[in-house]
């Protein structure tokens, strides 16, 4: 997510957990599951200048609603998808979407990455 | 391995960066800015006096101002995730919104949150206790601008922004503080 996307407090902006209307969502809400064999993997990902990363259970994910599938891809074998969230760009769906957004946001954390052990 | 090599000859074509143009539009903001303070403080007599509920509103609609103006002074102006800088168009929206609000004598609480999604619509945040209240603007100008609102299990969207709706909303935000205080 972006880095402006995190509150100082850590607490994390609903903005992260809203699907683009350009389609790059239309699977899923892209996230990686932690891992502590990938944490490098996941470290070059995501720590990166104007990005940050938010940690949310899976548990609470799925307690509103939604499901977590995997979806490896070659550049992160940790790779999966938040899926159920309604389309979007249908604009009976968006109060609903709004909502999703929120309720993840709530359940999210900043994550820190620990560091890097030489 | 050969690399590219423009001939001597090829004119070249000195367009700004897109940010040049960016520049131009913050300084469209600046002026709308100020045309919208100059207004409050630049009735005709027979129009509706300055209050000091009037100069209380204008101090928090000084706030949103500010945390816009970070967003419009943003040196990128998008991301890998989308765009990062809203539009004047919806800048333009935004503080007109908000200016009913200062029009009514009504205080415009400080944002919780400005920025933008990865749309680029502009999103500013408030919230009061359990309440929650944002003002969303597309980045489109085609698309209207809505606020989504909580509280607890209950949410909504709300597409009237006309004047009343638009204090009303706002009295339901701040209505939860006061109760809370009494």
């Amino acid at each position: 997510m972006r880095a402006s996307d995190a509150r100082k407090d850590g607490t994390v902006k609903k903005a992260a957990f809203l699907p683009s209307k350009n389609g790059k969502d239309r699977d899923g809400l892209s996230i990686s599951i932690a891992d502590p064999a990938f944490l490098e993997v996941h470290r070059a990902r995501f720590v990166q200048p104007g990005k940050a990363t938010a940690a949310i259970q899976v548990d609470s994910i799925q307690e509103i609603g939604l499901t977590v599938h995997t979806d490896p891809d070659p550049e992160d074998q940790r790779h999966a998808l938040i899926k159920g969230i309604p389309d979007i760009t249908v604009e009976a769906n968006l109060a609903q979407v709004e909502r999703i957004a929120e309720l993840l946001a709530k359940r999210a954390t900043l994550y820190t990455f620990p560091p890097r052990i030489i | 391995m050969s690399w590219p090599v423009r001939a001597p000859d090829t004119p070249v074509i000195d367009t700004p960066p897109a940010y040049v143009e960016d520049r131009k539009d913050a300084a469209l903001i600046a002026t709308l800015f100020d045309s919208y303070t100059l207004a409050i403080h630049e009735r005709p007599a027979n129009e509706t006096p300055i209050t000091e509920e009037t100069s209380a509103a204008l101090v928090g609609f000084n706030d949103v101002k500010r945390e816009i103006r970070l967003l419009l002074n943003l040196e990128e102006e998008g991301d890998d995730f989308g765009p990062v800088r809203p539009t004047v168009g919806s800048v333009e929206v935004a503080t007109k919104t908000l200016f009913h609000l200062v029009e009514a004598g009504f205080t415009v609480p400080p944002v919780k949150d400005a920025g933008t999604d990865h749309d680029g619509a502009l999103r500013l945040a408030w919230e009061s206790g359990p309440r929650f209240l944002e003002l969303v603007v597309p980045r489109e100008n085609h698309a209207a601008p809505y606020f989504y609102c909580s509280e607890g299990d209950q949410y909504n969207l709300q597409r009237d922004l006309t004047i009343g709706a638009v204090c009303d909303r706002f009295n339901w935000l701040s209505a939860w503080a006061s109760s809370a205080a009494h």
